[in-house]
């Protein structure tokens, strides 16, 4: 009985974490037609700010996440202009030049940072609340929260704001988008400044959790990769669910076989989705 | 005897139906026209033919043939070749290029010779060029054999998009509004020359046009399509009198 | 002779005499280096056969690992020689190639790219997981190839100089292969699927079994080249073959350009050398890569080989000395 709330409580964090890196993704995939490969590098480096900030610093800690938003959404905003916009339309290049970006990040901070022991960020709250004879830490509850909130905030944007439906619009056609008074520049630079703070935010929640190292971003990723090609691409509700089963999934073969197979398991399952679904990634437009 | 049969073709995307249980007889030597409005599913129907597209329900019988479903390559090589609404070519090749790729189906050399046996290589390349040398006589524009097709005026790349089909000879040709962007002296010409084709060639031609002079003046039979069915049939007169596909093409 | 056949003969004469002397000028460490290099030419060509249908695949290199385990596996546990594993390992490879394309047969470009990644992954997941292959830790003490020649003595191949010439020979081979391919219809064909499928498939090419024969002949000589590596060093393990070495394999391939057959071979040569100079840099050289390939889709989306291309009307323009 245990060990049945134990995996649940894991499934239903990895999920909320999944969501957030996967949702982020998918934004920028969905608007702007960004396949963005150093997505995952992003959600680390949302994770070092929090380390840097409040881990060695000791400033307040949500202030630290948020300042991981806003730096990594402005960083995301900067590659978007510079890096992704002359590749526009192009999704297998921007691909493949987001790769350049994933060396040039994932060394940078191991250069600069160390390559060595993971680096432990404390869990601001101690302790944990106890449901039944089972222990979540408080970090958890926490992230699960935050990204609730966070998640519910987006979908009011995208829903009920002016601006946020603009951006939808421009992810079914681009040329209806700027009749209604958004171009393309904006909102690309707009999606990927709330898809990369998003994943930023998920970096810097888990930090206390998980251990803060220059390959932390390769596993979500992958997944998020996956979510969304289950979910659709832009599909905010679909991603969100399919985070929730991934989640739920991968901590069922984690706990009750290994990592190694889990991690064989989902990719043959990405294999298994693309080969059923190809249009879970296709050609942004078409 | 129909040499093509379409029998309750559906096609439908979701909700939307593209393509409504249409039915259509098509003898031996027709030229026949096929109009409708904008997004009456004209095209999806030449998808559903040519095997471009899978159809939801109904069949495609060919000369007795059931081909339904088959995939593109099997359906050319049963002789239906189709030309696409947006010019289709290789704009970084010539002319001449273009139309040998298209010759390639006839060109019966094996994988292993095509890397390996550079005489037999040779013989049978120069036959494949004069063969679409001589194609491209036949249509008049082989005066632009070495040019860039992306450097083609529009006219010529449509002309040129019609070569390429005849590159496969073929039974069947469904042509896909053809004249687009010609003048009518370039339209009446390239309508020449179909029924030039159809008459010399013995061939079988479905022509979708929104260019109503061009389908009434030069097809004897016309089939009119709406919201993806077919709503009337019969020679340009009956066609053109008939109350439904009058509202067809007012009512938008 | 022509008078066009008559520069690059030369030309191809020159290297010929220098690819067979630099072994006698190089030190040990330069001739390893080589011979890596050639094994890397082998794999990069064939990664660009694929590209010519418009398919990036990273699936290449653990394909490569898949031809370097069957032929280590069938030398020490079956003690077949060199000869025979070569060519099977190679086999093996395009077999486990063409259970990929199931699957991958149904995606393009970027959905293809991906699923490449994945399916990779999953080969190279199960060289741990499952027993046979070493796990980790891989597999070590691969034979090096010999001849027995009857009557006479038996040749191996176990020097870095031998070694050097075998895998020359047999790059040479396989490269001319891929050459004639290049130059054929075929590869027209695989062009034209990937600038213009529909009407490449309105004319009645099956798509296809074209795309099947780029994926499966590329994926045959990425096998070859790993049973190379396997057989020079003697030891492999799949880290060897993981996702780092699959990306530099990408950015080799684009920044050398794969608009031509020689697109990279430029970009290996242009990254070998560089990747030396570099040595002193260690864990920054990611990062130049990174950098470079940025800068390369950027500024110069044609590659290295576009380079010559671009310079010579620059010069003329110049009015600098030389024929107009």
């Amino acid at each position: 009985m245990e060990l049945v709330l134990q995996t649940l409580i894991n499934g239903i964090q990895l999920s909320t974490f999944y969501a957030m890196v996967a949702v982020g993704l998918s934004l920028v995939f969905g608007v702007a037609g960004i396949a963005n490969l150093a997505h995952g590098e992003l959600y680390m480096l949302g994770a070092y700010v929090v380390w840097l900030f409040y881990g060695l610093k000791g400033v307040n800690f949500i202030a630290a996440v948020l300042l991981a938003m806003l730096l990594i959404g402005g960083l995301g905003i900067i590659i978007e202009r510079f890096i992704f916009k002359p590749l526009r339309g192009n999704v297998l290049g921007v691909a493949i030049i987001s790769v350049g970006l994933l060396f040039i990040i994932q060394v940078l901070v191991g250069q600069i940072w160390g390559l060595g022991y993971p680096k432990r960020v404390d869990a601001p709250i101690m302790g944990a609340l106890n449901i039944h004879g089972v222990y979540i830490g408080w970090q958890r509850v926490i992230l699960i929260f935050a990204a609730i909130l966070l998640l519910g905030l987006l979908w009011i944007f995208l829903q009920r704001t002016k601006l946020g439906r603009a951006i939808r619009a421009s992810a079914e056609d681009s040329e209806a988008a700027s009749l209604q008074g958004i171009s393309m520049n904006r909102s690309a630079a707009l999606a990927m400044g709330i898809g990369c703070a998003l994943t930023g935010a998920a970096g810097a929640l888990m930090s206390p959790i998980n251990a803060v190292h220059p390959y932390m971003g390769h596993m979500p990723l992958l997944i998020a990769l996956i979510v969304i090609i289950v979910g659709g691409v832009g599909n905010l509700k679909g991603t969100v669910l399919t985070s929730v089963l991934f989640g739920f999934l991968y901590t069922i073969i984690t706990t009750f076989l290994d990592a190694v197979i889990a991690n064989i398991a989902s990719v043959l399952f990405m294999v298994l989705l693309l080969a059923i679904k190809p249009e879970g990634l296709a050609e942004h437009g078409t | 005897m129909n040499i093509l049969e379409l029998k309750g073709l559906r096609k439908q995307f979701g909700g939307l139906v593209a393509v409504n249980d249409v039915d259509l007889d098509l003898k031996e030597g027709e030229l026949r026209g096929l109009i409708g409005p904008n997004g009456s599913g004209k095209t999806t129907l030449f998808n559903l033919i040519s095997g471009f597209l899978q159809p939801t329900k109904g069949k495609v019988i060919w000369r007795g043939k059931n081909i339904t479903g088959k995939p593109v390559h099997s359906i050319v090589n049963e002789g239906i070749v189709r030309t696409f609404q947006l010019t289709t070519l290789l704009k970084d090749m010539t002319a001449l290029q273009n139309v040998v790729i298209g010759c390639h189906l006839h060109m019966e050399m094996g994988l292993l010779e095509q890397v390996f046996g550079a005489a037999r290589k040779r013989e049978k390349e120069k036959a494949l060029v004069k063969r679409a040398v001589d194609l491209l006589k036949n249509m008049g524009i082989e005066d632009v054999k070495d040019e860039l097709t992306g450097a083609l005026p529009h006219g010529y790349q449509r002309v040129l998009n019609i070569v390429i089909t005849l590159a496969c000879e073929p039974k069947l040709l469904l042509l896909d509004e053809p004249t687009t962007g010609l003048n009518p002296i370039e339209t009446q010409q390239l309508m020449d020359r179909i029924k030039m084709l159809r008459d010399e060639k013995g061939l079988t031609i479905i022509l979708v046009e929104h260019d109503m002079k061009a389908v009434m003046g030069n097809c004897e039979k016309i089939s009119v399509m709406d919201f993806g069915k077919k709503i009337a049939e019969g020679s340009p007169e009956e066609v053109s009198k008939n109350e439904e596909v009058i509202e067809a093409y007012l009512g938008r | 002779m022509g008078r066009n056949r008559l520069r690059p003969t030369i030309g191809l004469t020159v290297l010929a005499v220098i690819l067979i002397a630099l072994p006698f000028i190089l030190t040990r460490y330069y001739v390893d280096l080589t011979i890596v290099f050639f094994i890397y030419v082998l794999l990069a060509v064939s990664f660009r056969l694929i590209t010519t249908t418009g398919d990036f695949s990273l699936a290449q290199v653990p394909l490569m690992g898949m031809g370097a385990y069957a032929s280590a596996l069938m030398s020490k546990h079956l003690g077949w020689s060199f000869w025979l594993t070569l060519p099977l390992a190679g086999l093996v490879s395009a077999l486990v190639g063409l259970i990929m394309l199931y699957p991958l047969l149904r995606m393009k470009a970027f959905a293809f790219f991906i699923g490449s990644y994945a399916i990779g992954e999953a080969l190279r997941l199960s060289w741990i997981r499952i027993g046979i292959f070493g796990s980790h830790r891989g597999i070590s003490g691969i034979s090096h190839p010999s001849v027995s020649i009857p009557g006479l003595s038996t040749i191996s191949f176990a020097g870095a100089l031998p070694y050097y010439f075998l895998t020359l020979a047999i790059v040479v081979l396989c490269l001319v292969i891929l050459y004639l391919l290049d130059k054929s219809l075929i590869t027209d064909t695989f062009k034209a699927i990937h600038s213009e499928e529909s009407l490449v498939r309105s004319v009645g090419i099956n798509v296809t079994i074209y795309r099947i024969l780029a994926f499966e002949v590329a994926t045959f000589f990425s096998g070859i080249s790993g049973v190379l590596l396997a057989h020079y060093f003697g030891h492999i393990d799949p880290h060897q073959f993981n996702l780092t070495t699959g990306l530099y394999l990408l950015i080799w391939v684009v920044v050398g350009g794969y608009a031509t057959f020689a697109g990279p071979i430029i970009g290996v040569a242009f990254f070998s050398v560089l990747g030396e100079l570099m040595r002193p840099l260690g864990a920054w050289v990611p990062l130049v890569y990174g950098c470079i390939l940025i800068i390369t889709l950027l500024f110069l989306p044609e590659g290295l080989e576009s380079l010559p291309g671009r310079i010579v009307p620059l010069v003329k323009k110049m009015g600098i000395r030389g024929r107009t």
